[in-house]
């Protein structure tokens, strides 16, 4: 069997994140305690034994590039593997930014036709799953489709997020709507097609080449619907679009407990941690009056304190008397004696100083700035933020990165938002 | 500074003191403090004094210490003009079958040293536990002018005698008498077996020995023989330091690993290991349950713990059963306990099983022996275990030497 070429598509902004994309791309957001969201899909791209991966980044990509490096994590460093970063590149056309998904795989052309695919693979590199992209592939080629999309049941007040499609007895697709406001299906794409070479090809030259549509799920497959074979593959497993901070903070803590579908402890991902140093890492150390329950902790952290139902990532230090509680404290994070922590996701090298209060999660009104990404009254604190001592933080608050201590003069009251003074430039992810 | 020295760590023995771990497995490749291996010490040590050559010298079973030293890059040993090699023995013209001593195994290897014709040579030992500082050693060698500088440690002379090597030391550090393994020692300062030799120095000693040696060892003939016809400084070293020569001693350094300000401080040393070819770059980060306690411990990526565990070292990939108990104990990589599992002052090595109900060790029995269990044993539900036993690698039931 011819394996695909796969172009997986990592260039979101995800504007819904908040600060947490501040200055990373969507992808390279840390998840599940020492991972970054594409470890999944890349993970699923080495078990499944491809050789070729594109990946298009657009939206700061520094810490997608050094993240991914050679590939070898994934086994992609080889003779005959390999996996290459494809930013946009000037060429003949005026537009040097990817205008849309379809458009970033058509400008992507001169890395795909030397390595002469019958097919290729389109994966989002955004969202949390396990899935052997074999099973879809045999489907694909058995039924002799143009087209295959990978389709899962989604609830009813959903419908309104994803590309929703229509099938018939045998499976093949009959309709397709991106995000209709109602619908009477409950089949959602998940964004994962089998494209056969020349239908992409041509496809791709009509419809993105000549100015008629630069997306997948907005132009190319509603164009080519009718015309060519599509067909669905259902999947059932546990799947996530960790696109908004709700869904984000939901998949964290599903990564406690292994009956949620999330089984860390058996997705065998892979990762690499050596660009940050966390391989260097020593096992983490737990004091005399450490107490945990319900939570992940990776390497290099030293807990003296209190942590239910959160996710630790390496380098974490939780001072005694502290109590944190459904939180995601990221890399480096560091929370004084007696802070209590509440329902917050905290972004690398924050320091909590001691005795300060983060209290998210109580109803509150929506976030003066970041309205759109509230989740709950879940707090979110940017990178690098330091919290001076006996602070308090309410609910569905937002600090910036690097936001300036002169900002902390008194209490953040819920919904408050905390503008950093970070230039992007100078806060690259590392 | 230290471009012109290459050093040989030798890692190869057999030991008979650490029990069943080393039963497949030479000292230096025995797993260390979670996710490390003993010979990362030196390693680490050797990569902070900007060393780039490195001879590993390996003799027994070597398959996993060529595995983790692999190209040396944990260590910073890859690129132009650095690099880390295995020296396994060898057949041949000149040699005889395998290495009969450590001076023995260096004598074998002087092509590999003539080859880069280093200004001097550093022999260490692999086995031993210590985040020393090289670099004032080598100046201090360097500014001498000795033919050999020899790391000593004060020690209690009592309860070192026929363990170490004592110097005597004259004006500016100058070794004046040196006695290998005496019953009654004349000084206190033991040699750690670090040695930096000027190459003219060791390869015209190393050739005599091969000559007219009775044994083969660097301690009990070419030192002693050095301290006598050359000039042999040494340099006092006063950290910590610990060569686990034996399993109660091997314990305690894994217990040296805890505490508010543990004696090996794993950070404060920067110590590295390879991760990669276990697979445990990727382990997720360990879950804690509900309903468990950890207290006083160190804990690697990978693991479930459901039970309680306390004054211990957790491997990776550990699992533990709710109900469980594990108290002042080291479970080494992928070690399974079932529920109400007891495990007390106890080593379990790789892939060690114990079904649920099992005791392993006594509470009452505390500050008593060591037990130890092999690398993939079973231990089936409700077996007892008494402290200071060993279980085989590989034992599946009862048998002898588990009482």
């Amino acid at each position: 069997m011819n394996k695909p070429l796969v172009m997986l598509l990592a260039g979101g902004g995800g504007t819904r994140l908040g600060v947490l994309v501040h200055d990373r791309s969507k992808p390279a957001v840390p998840f599940g305690g020492c991972y970054r969201i594409i470890d999944m899909a890349l993970s699923n791209v080495m078990h499944a034994g491809f050789d070729w991966v594109g990946v298009l980044t657009q939206y700061q990509p520094l810490s997608l590039m050094s993240h991914i490096g050679t590939g070898e994590p994934w086994n992609f460093h080889g003779y005959r593997r390999g996996v290459r970063i494809l930013p946009p590149r000037t060429g003949q056309a005026a537009s040097d930014w990817y205008r849309g998904t379809a458009d970033a795989v058509w400008q992507s052309m001169d890395f795909m036709r030397p390595l002469k695919p019958e097919r290729v693979l389109v994966l989002s590199g955004d969202h949390v799953y396990r899935m052997d992209y074999r099973g879809m592939l045999a489907k694909h080629i058995e039924s002799g489709a143009d087209v295959t999309v990978a389709v899962r049941e989604v609830a009813a007040r959903d419908v309104s997020r994803f590309g929703m499609v229509w099938i018939d007895a045998a499976g093949n697709i009959t309709r397709f709507e991106e995000k209709p406001p109602a619908a009477d299906t409950r089949l959602a794409s998940m964004g994962i097609y089998i494209f056969e070479w020349r239908c992409l090809v041509a496809a791709l030259e009509e419809i993105v080449g000549s100015g008629k549509g630069t997306d997948f799920g907005q132009d190319v497959i509603p164009a080519l619907l009718g015309r060519k074979h599509f067909l669905a593959h259902r999947f059932d497993g546990y799947w996530r679009d960790v696109g908004t901070l709700s869904s984000y903070f939901e998949a964290s803590m599903d990564t406690l407990d292994p009956k949620s579908g999330l089984d860390l402890d058996a997705w065998e991902i892979c990762t690499s941690d050596q660009y940050s140093g966390p391989g260097d890492r020593p096992p983490s150390r737990f004091g005399p009056r450490a107490e945990l329950l319900d939570t992940r902790v990776p390497a290099g952290c030293r807990i003296d304190g209190r942590v239910h139902r959160s996710v630790l990532f390496p380098g974490v230090q939780v001072a005694g008397g502290a109590r944190v509680e459904e939180a995601v404290l990221m890399d480096g994070v560091r929370v004084g004696e007696g802070a209590v922590i509440r329902r917050a996701i905290i972004d690398k090298d924050v320091c909590v100083g001691s005795g300060v209060i983060i209290d998210g999660g109580r109803k509150a009104g929506s976030n003066t700035k970041y309205g759109k990404c509230d989740a709950a009254g879940l707090s979110l604190i940017g990178k690098g933020v330091s919290l001076p001592a006996g602070l308090r933080v309410g609910s569905n608050v937002v600090i910036e990165p690097w936001a300036d201590e002169g900002s902390f003069a008194s209490d953040i009251p819920d919904g408050e938002t905390v503008i950093g003074t970070a230039d992007p430039v100078i806060v690259v992810d590392r | 500074m230290a471009r012109d020295i290459l050093a040989l760590v030798l890692a190869g023995g057999r030991v008979e003191e650490l029990s069943v771990l080393t039963m497949l497995r030479p000292k230096a490749a025995v797993p260390f403090g979670g996710q490390y291996r003993i010979v990362d010490f030196a390693l680490t040590c050797l990569m902070r004094a900007d060393i780039e050559r490195v001879g590993v010298i390996g003799l027994y079973r070597p398959f996993s210490l060529i595995d983790h030293l692999g190209i040396g890059e944990p260590w910073d040993m890859v690129g132009r003009g650095r690099g880390v090699k295995i020296l396994p023995p060898y057949q041949g013209e000149g040699a005889v079958q395998g290495y009969r001593g450590t001076a023995d195994a260096l004598y074998q290897n002087l092509a590999y040293i003539e080859r880069y014709a280093p200004s001097d040579v550093l022999v260490m030992s692999g086995d031993h536990i210590h985040g020393m500082n090289l670099r004032p050693l080598i100046r201090q060698h360097r500014e001498s002018g000795a033919d050999l500088t020899m790391a000593v440690k004060a020690v209690d002379p009592d309860s070192g005698h026929g363990r170490f090597g004592f110097a005597e030391l004259g004006a500016g550090y100058e070794v004046t008498d040196y006695q290998e393994k005496p019953a009654k020692p004349r000084s206190n300062l033991a040699s750690l077996t670090i040695y930096m030799f000027k190459t003219d120095a060791l390869v015209m000693r190393l050739a005599e020995n091969h000559r007219q040696g009775s044994s083969f060892h660097l301690s009990s003939e070419v030192i002693p023989r050095m301290v006598e016809s050359d000039r042999v400084c040494a340099y006092l070293f006063d950290g910590y330091w610990n060569y686990a020569r034996s399993l109660n001693a091997f314990h305690q350094a894994n217990m040296d690993l805890l505490g508010e300000e543990p004696l090996i401080d794993l950070d404060a040393w920067g110590v590295r290991s390879r991760r990669q070819y276990r697979g445990l770059g990727d382990l997720p980060p360990t879950l804690f349950r509900g309903g468990c306690s950890c207290t006083e411990a160190i804990v690697a990526r990978g693991a479930t713990i459901a039970g309680s565990v306390t004054r211990s070292i957790i491997g990776p990939n550990v699992r533990i059963a709710a109900g469980a108990r594990v108290a002042e104990s080291v479970l080494m990589d992928d070690v399974r306990l079932g529920p109400d599992a007891l495990v007390y002052r106890a080593i379990l090595d790789k892939e060690v099983e114990v079904a649920s109900g099992a005791h392993i060790g006594r509470v009452e029995a505390a500050n008593g022996a060591v037990a130890v269990i092999g690398k993939r044993a079973r231990i089936s539900a409700g077996e007892r275990i008494a402290p200071g036993a060993a279980v085989v690698p590989g034992a599946t039931g009862c048998e002898e030497g588990r009482s």
